[in-house]
């Protein structure tokens, strides 16, 4: 798990509701930063941290949707919670279709608010545990040969050594090495282990 | 008898033949010639007889009488001489000369006094000419009778011609007349039966002589009661005292026509508001007979033009209504920005206080901020009830106040937008003398327009607003957006009602702030620019 400080990235153009919104995730002890525009957000550096976005619909140089895209454009996957004065169906279900955590309508209650943000940033949380395994396991992946990548998706898929070695043309004994090298590499413990790590990689052999 | 003896006796005389001495040549010479004459004068009045029995129409024929008697006589004397050639009767003899005296003396004298009158007969010479002159004159009157016969053919087929024609005529007048009594009958049914206007005659003085259903309808007079009265009975009292039923015939007696609009008097003393057509009747001579009076009850159109002006008024109202449902969004967005901001900041101040330390510093930047934000609130409260109060009076108005508070107003639907709005509002205008709220209307709706018609624009969006004085008393204010502009075809139509471009619209905008620019003395106009965007402009006459 992921134990870096979350932090809150609050989009507003009315200074008054962001510092306010700040203040209010601080008050609950959570790291907010605040921008008041689309663009002053997108050039700002963020740490690699969990979090997410409070997003006020309207913004004056990019709407708060179009940044939404924006960012899933951009491989940015903070999870977003919009806020708007005003909300009207259509805009609200762009919204959610686009992935939107929740949508908030001004005043809001801060029990809302903060629930949103507590679930948005163990969404976030979990997304970047995912991608911090898989980056793991890829890593894992690129010590091994080729050949040892071509064994990996056929034991997987829960092949006998005596069928692998069928299948790759080579004797059963050849194969028995390069699984013992493979379940070393990539730090399996078991065949299941080996199997789960293969479904994650997406290597899985189309036959099985 | 003794003078018939010696009459016819020899007595002692010797014959005559004694003296020609017997001589038997002599005697028979005087015999043959007497006896031949008396013969021929005999002969003479027999013919002269036959004569007068066949020609009884000649003049004088007593005159042949005398002289066949006359030559009858002479005969006698001759036949004497023969007579006394043997017989010595010479008193027979002598007593017949003396009757042929007698008859000659008679004839002579008569003949001398018939002379001047049978010079008078014409001669047969001038017989002929004058029978020549009238078998002409004959032939001629023959040639006249002719022509008079042929021309009285003529004219008796012309008589007969016009006979036929006349007896046409005659038929056809009949049924002329027939028609033209059904028409008028038809006619004065027609009229009678009008109930929507009030058709009735007046004399030359003005008493009504003619009252048609329409005049009961509106007026409430039966005609049995009201014909013989005088019109002015239709009028009020101060019409009456004016003069005016008078001065209505006067002025069609000399105009051919007087038309008037007013309150009449019904028989029940209510009254109407009547549109009424006096036209005068004349003869043919053109000597005034009386007048025709047509009078409209129009009571109900006065009501529905009432009717028109509030229903304009209760648009105009709803139009600002609608104005202020566009504008929901963006109010409430804008309302909600302070309201969102004072109720974090509380809850952030309840945590803050709940800890064992507090931040004071931040706590009091909190509180300063919630009063803040409650201010705003506030703010945006009282525009829009100043926007809203319905308030109708006219008062002086300062244009440039009104165009702010319009633009405070939408400022938040601007920035919606991305909306530039820039305002050029000239210094030191003169007040106009209006109702306010209508005042904002028109602006609030141009502003509006030009936000909306950019919202498809990719590039610059620019709302242009500035106030001037154009001449002296007279302001001019200008809208204008940086959007497409208006389709030529439409630009004709968008002041009409009901027209618009807008899938929402109702279009009733325009309309409705052309009225109100135009009953505040002034003109709402598109000016047609020839680069993109659409400009619009009013001017509004300032207060002296």
């Amino acid at each position: 798990m992921n134990e870096t400080l979350p932090i809150v990235f609050v989009v507003d153009d009315e200074s008054a509701v962001g510092v306010s919104i700040k203040r209010l995730l601080h008050s609950v002890g959570l790291e907010a930063r605040h921008f008041t525009s689309a663009s002053e957000f997108l050039r700002a550096k963020r740490p690699d941290a969990p979090g997410c976005i409070v997003l006020d619909v309207r913004l004056p140089d990019l709407s708060g949707l179009d940044l939404q895209q924006e960012l899933a454009k951009a491989n940015v996957d903070l999870p977003v919670i919009f806020v708007t004065g005003h909300a009207d169906i259509p805009m609200t279900v762009r919204a959610m279709k686009a992935g939107a955590v929740e949508f908030l309508t001004k005043p809001f209650r801060e029990q809302e608010l903060l629930e949103a943000v507590q679930r948005a940033i163990s969404r976030h949380r979990q997304t970047l545990d995912r991608r911090a395994s898989m980056r793991v396991l890829q890593s894992r992946y690129e010590l091994l040969t080729p050949r040892e990548r071509e064994v990996f998706p056929l034991v997987a898929s829960g092949l006998l050594n005596k069928q692998v070695a069928a299948e790759l043309n080579a004797s059963e004994k050849t194969i028995k090495v390069h699984r013992g090298q493979l379940m070393q590499k990539m730090e399996a413990h078991s065949l299941s282990d080996l199997i789960r790590m293969a479904e994650q990689l997406g290597i899985l052999s189309p036959r099985s | 008898m003794e003078f018939l003896r010696t009459l016819f006796s020899p007595n002692d005389f010797m014959p005559h033949g004694f003296c020609y001495s017997w001589n038997a040549g002599l005697v028979w010479l005087h015999v043959i010639s007497d006896s031949l004459i008396a013969l021929s004068y005999l002969s003479i009045p027999v013919t002269l007889l036959y004569f007068i029995r066949k020609r009884r129409d000649l003049p004088f024929n007593w005159m042949f009488v005398a002289f066949g008697v006359f030559i009858l006589a002479c005969g006698a004397t001759h036949v004497m001489e023969v007579w006394t050639l043997w017989h010595a009767t010479y008193w027979l003899s002598g007593a017949v000369k003396g009757v042929t005296a007698i008859a000659s003396l008679t004839t002579a004298a008569l003949l001398v006094k018939l002379v001047p009158q049978a010079l008078a007969l014409p001669s047969p010479e001038e017989l002929r000419r004058e029978i020549g002159a009238r078998s002409r004159a004959q032939a001629e009157l023959a040639q006249a009778k002719n022509n008079l016969e042929q021309r009285v053919e003529e004219r008796t087929a012309e008589i007969a011609a016009t006979n036929q024609t006349l007896t046409q005529e005659i038929r056809r007048r009949a049924q002329t007349e027939d028609e033209l009594r059904g028409s008028e009958e038809r006619f004065r049914l027609l009229i009678e039966g009008v109930r929507d206007y009030a058709i009735f005659s007046l004399t030359p003085t003005g008493y009504i002589t003619s009252w048609n259903a329409g005049a009961e309808q509106i007026k409430g007079y039966q005609a049995a009661e009201i014909i013989g009265q005088h019109f002015s009975l239709f009028y009020s009292q101060e019409d009456l005292e004016r003069g005016r039923p008078q001065m209505q015939l006067l002025k069609a007696a000399d105009e051919g026509r007087s038309e008037d609009e007013g309150w009449r008097v019904r028989k029940d003393r209510s009254r109407f508001w009547a549109n009424t057509i006096v036209t005068p009747l004349r003869d043919r001579e053109g000597k005034l007979i009386g007048f025709s009076k047509i009078t409209r009850d129009l009571s109900e159109r006065k009501q529905a033009e009432n009717a028109a002006q509030e229903a304009r008024s209760e648009l105009a109202r709803m139009a600002r209504v609608t104005a202020a449902g566009e504008l929901t969004a963006s109010i409430a967005h804008e309302i909600n920005q302070p309201l969102a901001a004072i109720v974090n900041n509380a809850n952030a101040c309840n945590r803050m206080l709940a800890k064992q330390s507090p931040d004071m510093e931040e706590l009091r930047e909190a509180i300063v901020d919630i009063g803040q934000s409650a201010t705003r609130a506030s703010e945006i409260v009282s525009h829009i009830r100043a926007f809203f109060k319905t308030s109708q009076d006219k008062a002086q108005i300062d244009l440039n106040q009104i165009i702010h508070e319009v633009l405070s107003l939408t400022v938040a639907e601007a920035e919606r937008n991305r909306v530039a709005v820039q305002p050029e509002l000239g210094s030191g205008l003169p007040p106009v003398l209006g109702t306010r709220v209508e005042l904002q209307q028109v602006v609030l709706n141009l502003v509006m327009n030009g936000i909306e018609s950019m919202t498809s624009v990719k590039g610059e969006r620019k709302l242009q607003i500035s106030s001037q004085q154009q001449e002296p008393g007279k302001l001019l204010v200008t809208v204008q957006d940086s959007g497409g502009g208006l389709d030529p075809q439409h630009a004709a139509h968008i002041f009409d009602s009901f027209f618009t471009t807008k899938p929402e619209g109702m279009g009733m905008g325009l309309p409705i702030s052309r009225s109100i620019v135009e009953a505040h003395g002034g003109q709402l106009r598109l000016v047609p620019l020839p680069r993109q965007g659409a400009t619009f402009q009013f001017t509004l006459p300032a207060c002296a």
